[in-house]
């Protein structure tokens, strides 16, 4: 190096690299997740503001309440309980400013998903008589584990009959795993358009099992009947031996069906968190099995269960009132990173 | 009669949610192999009609609730209809543990009862093996499911499961393969050790041989 630059002249060099340092913290920072926690705890934190004390009492609990993290169901509530905030029991205003954290924390389609499920329980509801159990929009439940904040991790649960939303948020880190999706009926209609809640999972399972060669439905198919979800609620901690075709058995266009079916559970989540989830899961479909119990002709109803080293979805269909495959569950996990242990060091 | 009258009035209540199991029991039995001993996990959830069948058998002084020895009791009761083969000798299964929900959650048919159980200890040798587990336990009309959770021990790798149609049989071939299951780090520390032990003698060896022309 001269000494006797002058000093003006080095502010240029100063400069580019500063730059350089600041894009490269930029880009090992994943600023994108970092803003959508960052929006989704500044929709929290207007929701909350919305509350009176005892409301925001009942609506956040301690990140260490291992209690209220694992208190989620596929039941109607009047059968078991939810803590937190009944959206029956907001406010207009509250209820949006609530509906508004959802979305923040989810994608698009996400967010449209879980709309589509909780209308189908609204449907139940209206085809129900007198002294039947709790269904409806208004029986869904909110509620915080952990104060919501850009970077301190939180978990954003949001549940009820046939829902159970739960979503850890840390800084860059986003996980969905554990959520439970289903749907009764699996079809309705709303202003003349049927909606399907889960059609795209059904309809993209069933072309991925109808892909398969002779061969490879040999493995995938398995002899046994699967009447539920082995990993449902309560199973939280279990990993189970994998089973049926193995990803490196799938050609390209067999592995790009696998992971648009993937991407109905992992996409649920914001944009940003999705993509390394996505990422992470495609980088590992060698080891990713797709395993199928039950009929293969589309409309019917099937199990199926796609298992890698980072990823658990069960879809268990059942027939009701005579339609195939009209009450389905479906579990999505991730057996590393349940309510995001990972991220969050717990 | 009050309680029949009252799981009528309970099945009635939840009728529209006809699509959750209400007049059965979903037995769920998670089987793990280890080299020392192979356990399983019976998890039963009775459905709202079934549920006071079911606490029935367990509550036998009839005071409404199971206590722990009822629980134990009903525990050994049930594994008189389990059955467990390695390798076409039969294992017992021995209760290791056993726990009831409230009796009001089993009644809203939400609640699940775990059992576990575990052969005496058992030395798998290094080879192919099979082990097969039965559950025919159904006091009640029942829904089976019988997996296999992942062996903690690397040296265990299971090649297949096979089942009946209905899960009350599940049937796992598997290897236990030599030294897998030795982690990296015992020998490793076990060299540095030696090693660490080996310079501290050499030092100090040289140590004396470096002062030893100034004494």
């Amino acid at each position: 190096m001269n000494p006797h630059v002058p000093f003006f002249r080095k502010i240029p060099a100063g400069i580019a690299v500063a730059l350089g340092l600041a894009l490269w913290i930029v880009a090992r920072a994943d600023v994108p997740a970092a803003m959508a926690t960052a929006n989704a705890a500044g929709a929290a934190d207007a929701f909350l503001a919305t509350l009176d004390d005892s409301q925001r009492k009942a609506a956040v609990h301690a990140f260490d309440d291992e209690a209220q993290r694992a208190r989620w169901s596929n039941l109607p509530v009047s059968m078991v309980r939810r803590a937190g905030l009944r959206m029956g029991d907001l406010k207009p205003a509250q209820r949006e400013a609530a509906l508004r954290v959802l979305a923040a924390v989810l994608s698009k389609a996400g967010y449209e998903k879980v709309n589509a499920i909780v209308e189908a329980d609204e449907a139940l509801r209206e085809g129900s008589g007198r002294g039947s159990p709790a269904f409806g929009r208004d029986e869904f439940f909110v509620s915080f584990v952990g104060k919501p904040s850009a970077t301190a991790p939180w978990m954003l649960q949001y549940g009820g009959h046939h829902l159970a939303i739960n979503a850890t948020l840390h800084g860059t880190n986003g996980v969905l795993t554990p959520t439970l999706i289903a749907t009764q009926p699996a079809a309705y209609v709303r202003n003349g358009k049927t909606i399907r809640p889960m059609g795209a999972e059904n309809d993209l399972a069933f072309a991925l099992v109808n892909s398969l060669t002779p061969a490879q439905r040999s493995q995938a198919i398995l002899g046994p009947v699967f009447r539920d979800l082995v990993l449902g609620p309560g199973r939280d901690g279990k990993t189970i031996v994998p089973e049926g075709v193995q990803g490196t058995s799938l050609d390209a266009r067999q592995r790009r069906l696998l992971m648009e079916l993937i991407a109905q559970w992992a996409g649920i989540i914001n944009e940003a968190s999705a993509a390394p989830r996505l990422r992470e899961i495609e980088s590992r479909l060698a080891d990713t099995w797709f395993a199928w119990s039950g009929p293969t002709a589309p409309g019917s109803a099937a199990y199926f269960r796609i298992q890698g080293p980072t990823l658990v979805i069960e879809y268990a269909p059942q027939n009701l009132g005579g339609i195939p495959a009209n009450h389905i569950h479906s579990m999505y996990r991730d057996p590393t990173n349940d309510y995001g242990r990972k991220p969050t060091g717990r | 009669m009050k309680r029949i009258l009252g799981g009528v009035l309970a099945v009635l209540a939840i009728l529209p949610a006809r699509g959750h199991r209400l007049d059965e029991c979903l037995q769920g039995s998670f089987v793990l192999v280890a080299t020392h001993r192979v356990s399983v996990e019976l998890n039963l959830t009775p459905g709202v009609a079934v549920a006071d069948r079911i606490l029935a058998l367990a509550d036998t002084d009839r005071d409404g609730a199971v206590s722990d020895a009822e629980s134990m009791a009903f525990g050994r009761w049930v594994s008189g209809s389990l059955s467990l083969e390695i390798d076409g000798t039969r294992r017992p299964l021995g209760l290791v543990g056993a726990a009831f929900p409230a009796a009001m959650d089993l009644r809203s048919g939400t609640g699940t009862i775990q059992l576990e159980y575990a052969t005496s200890p058992l030395e798998l040798a290094v080879g192919r093996h099979r082990v097969r587990y039965g559950n025919r336990w159904e006091p009640v009309p029942s829904v089976y499911l019988a997996n296999a959770l992942m062996p903690a021990e690397h040296s265990i790798r299971v090649r297949a499961q096979h089942r009946d149609i209905r899960q009350s049989e599940l049937d796992l071939e598997l290897d236990v393969v030599r030294g897998a299951n030795r982690r990296w780090w015992m020998p490793a520390s076990v060299a540095f050790a030696v090693l660490g032990v080996g310079l501290l003698w050499w030092r100090r060896s040289g140590g004396r041989a470096a002062g030893s022309p100034a004494g």
